[in-house]
């Protein structure tokens, strides 16, 4: 069945259910790459594992694991672009922003993908995983992808999930192009429904990139008709798949993994040494465990970790990634299109605080230092020579809409003093955990402090500086 | 006695190696922002190196560029003088330095803005002007800032009241400034990178070490990348766009001060009262003609120095 023939999305609960799918795999998606790119091996300290590869195959695999991260990083940052926009078609039908999803790892087709969703270091299983994630349509039985398992082994680790949130759309649509299609033709075509369902909800609390001052090949647009909605949705497949463009655009997130898998394939058959043929091509990834995870109960498939710094980083992780969630929720649910010119945002406030918390600083000051941290402690006795990684659990938990200055007051001053004793921990065994882990963990409790006493000003003012 | 002041004009190229946005600020290569240490140079430090000889590896982390346009690193002062009075030429060339490791403080959006405007605090802070002279001893002007006066200091992430510091923090921000533009003598921001690609693919050519081709490969797809692109949401030019840009601060320096070699300056010069705590220098200063390739930046402005002649 496919969007050509009988649609799927009939009401506008189905349409509903589709876009929570949409945005739990947008989501699932960022990050499953997120992951990928903390792992890659990118500065002379993270070879201390191979003392004798020479240093001219360590700084050519950084050269290229640069340009892989890089590229990883931008699909990611995409895919946070594609959830925004799932997020204001969801304002757009009166829908609340749904950020939710299942911990990793993910069954196969519990989603409208036949793979799992893994947290999974850079390896080829891993790069053939996100390319048949973002593959276009009309190669599907060219690339066939008989997923192996995540990480290379656990060929099935659970029967599908049944989501409350999927309604009784799940099974029925095959790929991401088609769940993207099926959502277009509730907007556009024959069996459209009604524009006074589809724009019910608040334009103004639908969040364009332009107005907030989002850069770095973000682009969210507003939909507030028919033709805003289509053409939103184009832009998603084509960033994504590269549809739009034969055979696919070159800038698409299956071009650029391509382009990634290229280039390694070309790394693993490189003669390995000038100096020492014998020697093995270094590795570019981390020896990072298979979907770590550190809470009270894990998801089958999982791996857990038991080193306790690293125990404690990846708790502070996903405390900090529930509460990042919480802050976007809040920030979309109560963004009234008043924001200023960036960054005062006056009047604003505390819209803009959730803003000016959720975004910026813990994106790039909390989820990926912290993120690559972890990627450099040990899994723990159980996993000689293996790494811990972040899981980006929630555990079942929901992030709540908007809520009071004190409930975001408080879990934030918990992220300090957790990061606090992160860090003192850290410090006193600093021999066993190197000193470039003890200056993340001091940096990160740093900027957790700063956020804290940042956060009751910005509640007031709005206004990052007077 | 009353108090007049020296007056002290510098300007030149400085050095800063540092990751850009969107990286976090301690990203030590460079990933996703438009700045990357390449090859064999060093991780990022994000230190502004007032002086050549100061950068750490020199060999490995100063980079070259066409012969023209070097930019040669060095900070000196151009003019000296006792307000209303005679030139102080003993002080001219001497050297200008920021000590104790200063960095461009933003924090992605946490301490001050860096997406459109740039307008960081320099942290921590303090001014140096240092003369060896050929007849043998040295001339210091030396002195500290302390962000917030008292028990938080340099600590800005121990308090979440920027009205604490808010003198240090820029006084003008200008996206395309015509002095910077005559200050660096660069008037077509195209042609500038234009001739900065041509010596790269020269020197791309004539390189034979791997490691040292590939990191001259990178420097030219990432002005190609950051200069002009085909995607129509990406941020246009940004290596190309900064090169225009001016950030000014002025503000008082008043922590601890020393100076030596005040005997050097002139007997009508004598500067008793050069460090007493309660008389504050004055500095101004703009960062400008950013080049996001060279990791260079041009640097022109005065410092006040009060004193009460003897």
């Amino acid at each position: 069945m496919n969007a050509k023939d009988e649609p799927l999305i009939k009401t506008p609960e189905d349409l509903a259910a589709a876009l929570r799918i949409a945005a739990e795999l947008e989501h699932g998606l960022c990050c499953q790459y997120l992951f990928a790119g903390f792992t890659l091996r990118r500065t002379l300290d993270d070879f201390a594992d191979l003392p004798d590869i020479p240093e001219n195959d360590k700084l050519h695999v950084m050269a290229l694991t640069q340009g892989w991260a890089m590229q990883i990083m931008l699909v990611a940052r995409q895919e946070m672009e594609h959830l925004m926009m799932v997020i204001n078609l969801q304002t757009a039908l009166g829908q609340p922003p749904h950020l939710k999803r299942p911990d990793f790892p993910v069954p196969r087709k519990t989603f409208p993908i036949d793979a799992h969703f893994c947290l999974e270091r850079v390896e080829p299983t891993t790069l053939d995983r996100f390319l048949f994630y973002e593959r276009p349509d009309y190669l599907a039985e060219e690339m066939v992808f008989d997923d192996p398992g995540c990480c290379g082994r656990l060929p099935q680790v659970t029967r599908p999930l049944t989501l409350r949130s999927h309604g009784s759309l799940q099974f029925k649509i095959k790929s991401l192009q088609e769940l993207y299609e099926q959502i277009a033709g509730a907007y556009k075509g024959e069996n459209q429904l009604p524009a006074a369902e589809l724009f019910r909800g608040s334009a103004a609390r639908q969040v364009q990139s332009s107005a907030v001052q989002w850069f770095a090949r973000v682009n969210v647009p507003q939909v507030t008709n028919r033709a805003q909605a289509v053409a939103a949705i184009a832009q998603i497949v084509f960033e994504g798949e590269g549809i739009g463009e034969f055979p696919t655009s070159p800038n698409s997130h299956f071009a650029r993994f391509a382009g990634v898998k290229q280039e390694y394939k070309a790394l693993a058959r490189a003669r390995p040494s000038a100096a020492d043929p014998e020697l093995p091509s270094p590795d570019p990834a981390l020896p990072v465990a298979c979907n770590p995870a550190a809470g009270d109960e894990i998801p089958p498939g999982a791996t857990r970790i038991t080193d306790e710094a690293a125990v404690r980083a990846m708790r502070l992780f996903d405390d900090g990634y529930f509460l990042m969630l919480a802050m976007l929720r809040g920030f979309f649910e109560t963004y009234q299109g008043n924001f200023g010119t960036f960054p005062t945002f006056p009047g604003a406030a505390p819209a803009s605080a959730l803003f000016l918390e959720g975004f910026y600083p813990f994106m790039t000051m909390f989820i990926r230092p912290l993120g690559e941290l972890i990627c450099r402690l040990p899994a723990g006795p159980e996993h000689p020579g293996k790494n811990a990684g972040p899981s980006f659990a929630l555990q079942g938990k929901e992030p709540p809409g908007m809520q009071d200055l004190d409930w975001y007051a408080d879990r934030l001053a918990a992220l300090d003093r957790d990061s606090h004793a992160l860090h003192a921990f850290l410090a006193d065994r600093e021999d066993r955990y190197g000193a470039p882990a003890v200056l993340a963990a001091e940096r990160q409790r740093q900027v957790l402090h700063r956020m804290l006493l940042n956060l009751p000003r910005l509640w007031k003012e709005g206004v990052l500086n007077p | 006695m009353s108090e007049t002041h020296l007056l002290l004009q510098f300007e030149g190229w400085f050095q800063c190696r540092l990751a850009t946005d969107p990286d976090p600020t301690w990203e030590p290569r460079g990933v996703s922002g438009y700045t990357r240490a390449l090859g064999r140079e060093s991780d990022f430090d994000g230190i502004l190196y007032l002086q050549q000889g100061d950068i750490p590896d020199l060999e490995r982390n100063y980079r070259k560029g066409e012969t023209s346009l070097s930019n040669d690193v060095g900070v000196r002062v151009t003019e000296a003088a006792i307000e209303g009075g005679k030139p102080l030429d003993v002080l001219k060339d001497a050297q200008v330095r920021l000590l104790r490791g200063p960095q461009y403080i933003l924090w992605n959006q946490i301490v001050a803005d860096g997406v459109e405007r740039l307008v960081p605090l320099i942290v921590p802070f303090e001014i140096e002007i240092r003369k060896k002279l050929l007849g043998g001893g040295e001339i210091v002007l030396r002195r500290y800032d302390p962000l917030v006066p008292g028990e938080i200091g340099d600590r800005f992430w121990e308090t979440g009241e920027p009205r604490l510091y808010l003198g240090r923090l820029p006084v003008n921000y200008v996206h395309l400034s015509s002095e910077v533009m005559e200050a660096i003598n660069v008037f077509d921001f195209n042609a500038y990178f234009q001739r900065r690609k041509e010596w790269l693919q020269l020197e791309i050519a004539d390189t034979k070490d791997p490691v040292e081709r590939e990191a001259l490969e990178i420097r030219l797809s990432l002005i190609d990348d950051s200069s002009q692109s085909p995607d129509p949401v990406a941020s246009p030019g940004l290596i190309e766009n900064r090169l225009g840009l001016q950030c000014t601060w002025e503000h008082d320096v008043r922590g601890e001060a020393c100076f030596e070699g005040a005997d050097l300056l002139g007997g009508e010069v004598l500067a008793g009262g050069i460090d007493e705590p309660d008389l504050f220098w004055r500095t101004r200063f703009w960062h400008g003609g950013w080049d996001g390739d060279l990791f260079r930046c041009f640097m022109k402005g005065s410092l006040r120095v009060p004193f009460r002649p003897r």
